[in-house]
């Protein structure tokens, strides 16, 4: 029979770690970009939080915890394992790009901002994430999916406040970028962005 | 004399709130009576919301969900044998 300690550690992992499944599973998928990579990776960084559940302190932050030991483990394993052929460049994407476009629009007519996000789906919204280098990947999805604040998403990710937030900035700006394009049927769609 | 595209490289810290409150004045002024940049601003804002709400509906797929709780049992099951 399991002791009272045990069932109260079972217990406490179903109610801390076991809730977050759903999120770590959404986060996973955009990270790895597929659901057989983003399984094993939620089983794997869950059976490694159930090793070393002893060591989480109660009342800390659980999905926080858990959220470490998942980015570290896609860090160490799938990263290596899914290394992108091509490391795409952003560093073009231009804080004027879509000002630019704006400015040769109509004025006075309809609601552009409407119109502009009228037409993208959610599916288009992942490709766009899925486009997104890495880095900029993973910061995204811990702080827009699931609304992790800049020191929390630095202490997930072992970085500086710093880089979460300039991650963060450059990685809007791409999305937004591509979500246009997606929008006008340009090339957020039908091609890469360049290369680097 | 600031120009718009200095007002569009502080709109992503405006949006997360790392502003003073006098730069974000300065910030909702210009964007009140610049109808491009309020468009760069609404559209940012909408970027950050269709994300958010993107990956809102994904649950975790039914089978995998059993094979998961199968995993974290078997796991406990070798740890302190079966009950």
């Amino acid at each position: 029979m399991f002791g009272k300690k045990t069932k109260s550690v079972k217990s406490l992992f179903e109610t801390e770690a076991l809730v977050h499944t759903d999120a770590l599973y959404r986060a996973a998928l955009r990270m790895t970009k597929n659901t057989s990579d983003a399984e094993d990776l939620v089983q794997e960084s869950l059976l490694k939080a159930y090793k070393s559940f002893d060591r989480f302190e109660a009342g800390t932050n659980a999905k926080a915890w858990l959220f470490r030991i998942m980015t570290n483990t896609f860090i160490n394993t799938y990263r290596t394992k899914q290394r992108e052929a091509t490391s795409v460049s952003f560093d073009e994407v231009d804080d004027n790009f879509l000002h630019s476009q704006l400015a040769g629009l109509p004025t006075g007519t309809g609601n552009p901002e409407k119109d502009f996000f009228n037409k993208i789906l959610d599916k288009d919204v992942e490709e766009a994430i899925d486009k997104l280098p890495e880095e900029f990947r993973v910061v995204v999805v811990l702080a827009f999916y699931e609304g992790f604040a800049y020191q929390e998403i630095a202490n997930i990710l072992g970085i500086q406040v710093g880089t979460v937030k300039s991650r963060l900035h450059r990685g809007r700006k791409i999305l937004q970028k591509l979500l246009w394009e997606y929008a006008h049927g340009g090339d957020g769609k039908s091609k890469e962005p360049a290369e680097s | 004399m600031k120009k718009c595209a200095d007002y569009l490289q502080e709109l992503s810290d405006y949006l997360d709130g790392q502003l003073d409150p006098q730069l974000c004045a300065e910030i909702e002024k210009h964007v009140g009576e610049c109808t491009n940049c309020k468009l760069m601003f609404d559209s940012l804002k909408m970027t950050v919301k269709l994300c958010r709400e993107s990956g809102q509906c994904e649950e975790l797929p039914a089978e995998f969900a059993q094979r998961l709780n199968q995993a974290v049992k078997d796991h406990w099951i070798r740890k302190f044998g079966k009950a």
